[in-house]
Order: structure tokens, then C-alpha cells, then sequence
């Protein structure tokens, strides 16, 4: 299979093609084409049974397709992907360790497991990474807390500095603290964009909360009923739908429509309450600068309530529903 | 499919595991306490004249591993839960498969570390029965490795011994593993290998019965030696032609296996 290069001229971290898979009658995976540029964080969407964690299994091995095409860190055939995923870093549903084991012992099992000759200074930095250093490193994995297990988890996934992350619903079960401590755990992990090796990182983060992959990701795809409805970078989704859209309201609100048309912006609706701009999470400062430039200013800018839902409804539509 | 450097790492990773499980040495205590138990009684006869005539001589080391091998289809089962049933249980295959391992490789060195530590077993349990001998005062080879019935003497009956349970505690170390597999829960792998391994014992005695009542003789004999040779490899049969049980033995546990990797990777990694 060719790959085409990412911008940064590297393979794709992954491309399947035609993927499949069926349990008996049930299509959970359903001619799924996809591709996922290296470097980045991906977030994959989808309402609970939508195939996510199937597909997710696919690529790591742990299931084989019935049909289609898996192009793993531009290797394919059985051979190459297994190669490949030596260089892939999988947390799949739940964190699963030694329980009579503590932290540390887990970690140099899975590094000695993995043929890694990284050393015990892999083992400390990746235990401090998931801020499970000091008395909590020797903790047995049984005694440890849900979030404990989950930090654990990630921190096996970075065992031997892989190319690609799978995280499949890493904040399952935790408390919100948990939540935004491994939130902000992987927000790090993919603000680190490069492995150290040169090589981009890839984080593929599976979920069905909306605010999570708004938060961490460029990249998103939405699934559901086992067929991937959308692929691509979150901006784009956010032009096709209500999607990733900012009410302004501005000192001349007639010109800034006008200004922010020629300069490419995309306006969804104008009123005399002011205009919805199709924008990027993130870059909503760019609008501010525009406009200014030309000595407009800005007296309101909000992100539109409940877009990022709506854009995922109008994606997935009617089809929303489990599948399994 | 298996490279000997890799081998041998995976294998200290997987001992590192093995040997951190309290119930893994309590199985070796326990065991421990079955030889240290028959050797004791053998001293104590050496010392008690009208018991000592009447009974045979066996030497140290066959008392030794005459109670292995009679534990050693126990053993095979009881290690084969330790070793791989957990896996199921916690899930953890998925951590070690994760990397791009087979899972034909992950079989391969469970029933590698189980063959291993059985065979430790097996030399500790030797040497501590030579020491024994030596200590209560036997004198030399002649002397530490008396006859026993069915056995020519020597120390190279003791190896005979170490050939003949051995392969029969893997075979059922490999039983284990399917059984784990099928049931998905150590807990069914040892409770119906355990089962089975007794079923085999009362099979055995009631072919006896049997051969004196209704049967052919010479097929209940054979029906017999045959469950005899399986659970027990050379030890069970006075004949020196029970050698033809160590390729079986072998064929077994290359069944088991294979069969276990089959169902695994038909239904664990299928499904």
C-alpha cells in the first residue's frame, strides 16, 4: 500500500482502508477508510458500542480483521505491523498489571517484557511522569487507586518511547480529579511532540466525552453503528458544522463582517446581535487581531454553548445509538 | 520462532513474576514437606531393625522421587494455574502481547518456564535426598541408591527416575494451561486438572477390579499399564518398555499446547 507522507514528511501513524469486522451478524467495524497523520493528538469519538475499541483492537493485534487493509508507522502485512507495534504504546479499556506486583515491579516486568534497554532511569522518569515517584512506586498495583492504575497504565504505554499512543477512554472510572490530572497528563505527553528520536508522536485518544477530545486533540473521527462518519481536523469539522463557532459582537459589526469574509474567516450567521465565526478552538485571538488591525474591536466573544455537541449530532445524526 | 537470547530474558521476566507469588513457594513448602516426610520415615527405618528387615530398601533419592512422582501430575496442574492461568484472570496477556508479541511466543515460554522450574524441583529435591543419604550414613553410590523393585541400582537410576517424572509433570503442566484456557479461570484449570489427575487414579484401580471379573485380562492390562505409563511415565510400570511413554508424554504436551494456542487465538483474540 503507498503511503503519502504527513507535513512532516513523515508515513501516516496509521492508515487502514476497506477495514471490517464482524461478529456473527453484528458489524461492529464496518468499511472503515481512515487515515491518521503522525504527530498530534487524534481523537477518535463515538457513542458507547460504536466500534471505537474494536477498531482500536484491530490496530494493536489483539483482533484480526475480516476484511480490509492496516498500514501501521507505514509498515503493512503481518510481519511489518507486528515490527511496528513494538513501537506502539497501548492502553485499551482498562489497565491491566500483576496485582501481587508494585508499580515499579510492573513497569520493569512489561520494560523486560518489551526488550527494552532503556534501564531502571526509564522506569523512575516514567513513574515521576505519571506522578507515581516516591512511596507510591512501591505500592502493590492491587492497593492502588482507580487513577493510580489508570496513571500506571500510561505510564506502560510509554515504556520504550513509542511513536503512537492507543488511549481507549483513559479517564474511564475516574474521579474528576483523576480526570483532569490524566487530561492534563496527556495534554503533556502530546505538547512533548517529538519522541526524543526525532520521530513525532502520535497520540490516538478514543472517547465518547465531547469536552475531552476538544480539549487535547487536532485531530478527530466520529464513529457510530460501526462506520466512521467523519475524519479529519477538528477546524474542518467545525466548518461543515456548528462546530467550533464564536458569537462576537464588535464596535461596527457590518464592517467586521465584511473584513473577516475577505480575509478568509467563515461567517455562519450575522445578526444585529452580532456575527457566529467558524473558528478553531484556540485561535479565536486571530479574529480579535484581525479585526483590530483595521480598528474594529471587539466588545463580546464567546464560544457558541453546546456547539461542540451539536457539531457531533449533526455529524452522527440519527445514527447515534449503540450498535452492540 | 524463538531466539535464544530473547528466550532466556523473557524467561528471568518471567521467573521475576513466578517467584514473587507466595503461593508458588507454599506449593515448594508443601512439596518440601512430602519428600522431607517419606525421607524421614526411610531414616527412621534404618534405625528400627525388625521394621527396616520387613520393608524394601529403597535408597534416599528414589524415596524422593517416588513422592514427586506421585505428586508430579498434581505439581504440573497446581504450577500450570501459577504460571498461566493468572494471565486470564488479570488480564495481563493483553500487556504482553501488546508489543508485537505472538501469542504462539507467550505459550512457548510459559510451558519453557514451566519445564524449567519443574526440573529445578526435581535436582533440588535429588540433591537434598543425596545429602540425606550421605548424612545418615550411607556409604557411596551402593550404598545411597539401594535396589528398589523394577529398578536396576545405581545413581543412574536416580536419573532414570529424574527422565521418567518429568516429562510426565510437563504434560500436565500443558493439561493445565488448556484446561485454564477453556474455563478462562485458574480456578477451573487446577480444580478439574486435579479431578482428572484422580479420575485417572480410581480408572486405574478399577480396571484392576475389573480385570479379574468380566474383561479380557490382556486388554485391562494394557488399558492399565497405558493410564499408569500417562500418569506416571516409567515409575508406574516394572516393564523397562514403558520408555515408549516419554514420546507420548511428549506428543501430549505439543497437543495440549497447541490446542491451547488454537483456542486462544480462535476465541480470546477473536472475539
Amino acid at each position: 500500500m503507498m503511503n503519502t507522507l504527513s507535513e512532516n514528511n513523515q508515513p501516516p501513524a496509521v492508515t487502514v482502508s476497506g477495514l471490517s469486522k464482524h461478529f456473527g451478524r453484528v458489524r461492529a467495524v464496518d468499511d472503515v477508510t481512515l487515515t491518521i497523520p503522525a504527530g498530534g493528538v487524534y481523537g477518535l469519538l463515538g457513542p458507547n458500542g460504536s466500534g471505537k475499541t474494536t477498531l482500536l483492537s484491530m490496530l494493536t493485534g489483539f483482533l484480526h480483521p475480516t476484511a480490509g487493509t492496516i498500514s501501521l508507522l507505514g509498515e503493512t502485512g503481518s510481519a511489518g505491523q507486528r515490527a511496528a507495534r513494538r513501537h506502539i504504546g497501548t492502553l485499551i479499556e482498562r489497565p491491566t498489571f500483576w496485582p501481587y506486583l508494585s508499580c515499579r515491579d510492573n513497569l520493569r516486568c512489561l520494560q523486560g517484557i518489551y526488550a527494552s534497554h532503556s534501564g531502571d532511569g526509564e522506569i523512575e522518569e516514567l513513574l515521576a511522569t505519571v506522578n507515581l515517584d516516591g512511596d507510591a512506586a512501591t505500592r502493590k498495583f492491587r492497593a492502588c487507586s482507580t487513577g493510580m492504575k489508570q496513571r500506571l497504565g500510561i505510564a506502560a504505554t510509554l515504556l520504550g518511547n513509542p511513536s503512537l499512543l492507543i488511549l481507549d477512554e483513559p479517564t474511564n472510572g475516574l474521579d474528576p480529579a483523576g480526570i483532569v490530572e490524566v487530561r492534563e497528563l496527556i495534554r503533556d505527553l502530546a505538547g512533548a511532540a517529538s519522541t526524543g528520536n526525532g520521530k513525532p508522536r502520535t497520540i490516538i485518544l478514543a472517547s465518547h466525552l465531547l469536552n475531552e477530545v476538544e480539549q487535547v486533540c487536532d485531530h478527530v473521527g466520529v464513529m457510530a453503528r460501526g462506520k466512521l462518519l467523519y475524519s479529519g481536523p477538528l477546524s474542518e469539522m467545525g466548518t461543515t458544522s456548528a462546530f467550533g463557532r464564536v458569537h462576537i459582537c464588535t464596535t461596527d459589526n457590518e464592517r467586521a463582517a465584511n473584513l473577516l469574509s475577505e480575509t478568509g474567516w467563515e461567517l455562519i450567521d450575522q445578526s444585529e446581535d452580532g456575527l457566529d465565526v467558524a473558528v478553531t478552538p484556540g485561535r479565536e485571538w486571530e479574529i480579535s487581531r484581525d479585526l483590530a488591525n483595521v480598528g474594529v474591536y471587539i466588545a463580546e466573544l464567546r464560544p457558541l454553548s453546546g456547539s461542540l455537541e451539536a457539531g457531533f449530532m449533526s455529524v452522527t445524526g440519527e445514527s447515534g445509538g449503540d450498535n452492540q | 520462532m524463538i531466539s535464544i537470547n530473547p528466550a532466556i530474558v523473557a524467561l528471568r521476566w518471567e521467573w521475576f513474576r513466578l517467584s514473587r507469588r507466595v503461593g508458588f513457594w507454599a506449593i515448594v513448602g508443601i512439596l518440601g514437606l512430602f519428600v522431607a516426610g517419606a525421607l524421614a520415615i526411610t531414616v527412621g527405618m534404618r534405625f528400627v531393625p525388625a521394621v527396616g528387615e520387613t520393608m524394601p530398601a529403597y535408597g534416599f533419592p528414589h524415596v524422593a522421587f517416588d513422592v514427586l512422582s506421585t505428586l508430579a501430575p498434581f505439581l504440573g496442574v497446581i504450577l500450570a494455574g501459577f504460571i498461566f492461568g493468572g494471565e486470564f484472570g488479570w488480564g495481563t496477556w493483553r500487556a504482553s502481547l501488546a508489543r508485537g508479541m505472538p501469542a504462539s511466543r507467550l505459550i512457548l515460554l510459559k510451558i519453557l518456564l514451566g519445564a524449567v522450574v519443574l526440573v529445578v524441583i526435581w535436582i533440588v529435591a535429588w540433591c537434598l535426598a543425596a545429602l540425606v543419604g550421605l548424612v545418615a550414613g550411607e556409604n557411596g553410590a551402593d550404598g545411597i541408591i539401594q535396589q528398589s523393585p523394577g529398578f536396576p541400582e545405581g545413581w543412574g537410576d536416580a536419573g532414570l527416575k529424574i527422565v521418567s517424572a518429568w516429562p510426565v509433570a510437563v504434560a500436565y503442566f500443558a493439561l493445565g494451561m488448556l484446561l485454564c484456557v477453556i474455563g478462562r479461570s485458574t480456578a477451573f484449570g487446577v480444580g478439574v486438572g486435579i479431578g482428572l489427575v484422580v479420575a485417572e487414579t480410581i480408572g486405574y484401580r478399577l480396571l484392576g477390579l475389573l480385570a479379574g471379573i468380566i474383561w479380557d485380562i490382556e486388554l485391562v492390562d494394557y488399558l492399565r499399564w497405558t493410564l499408569q505409563g500417562v500418569s506416571n511415565g516409567l515409575l508406574g510400570n516394572d516393564e523397562p518398555k514403558a520408555i515408549v511413554f516419554l514420546p507420548a508424554l511428549l506428543a501430549y504436551t505439543g497437543l495440549f499446547c497447541w490446542v491451547t494456542l488454537a483456542i486462544f487465538s480462535r476465541r480470546d483474540l477473536e472475539s
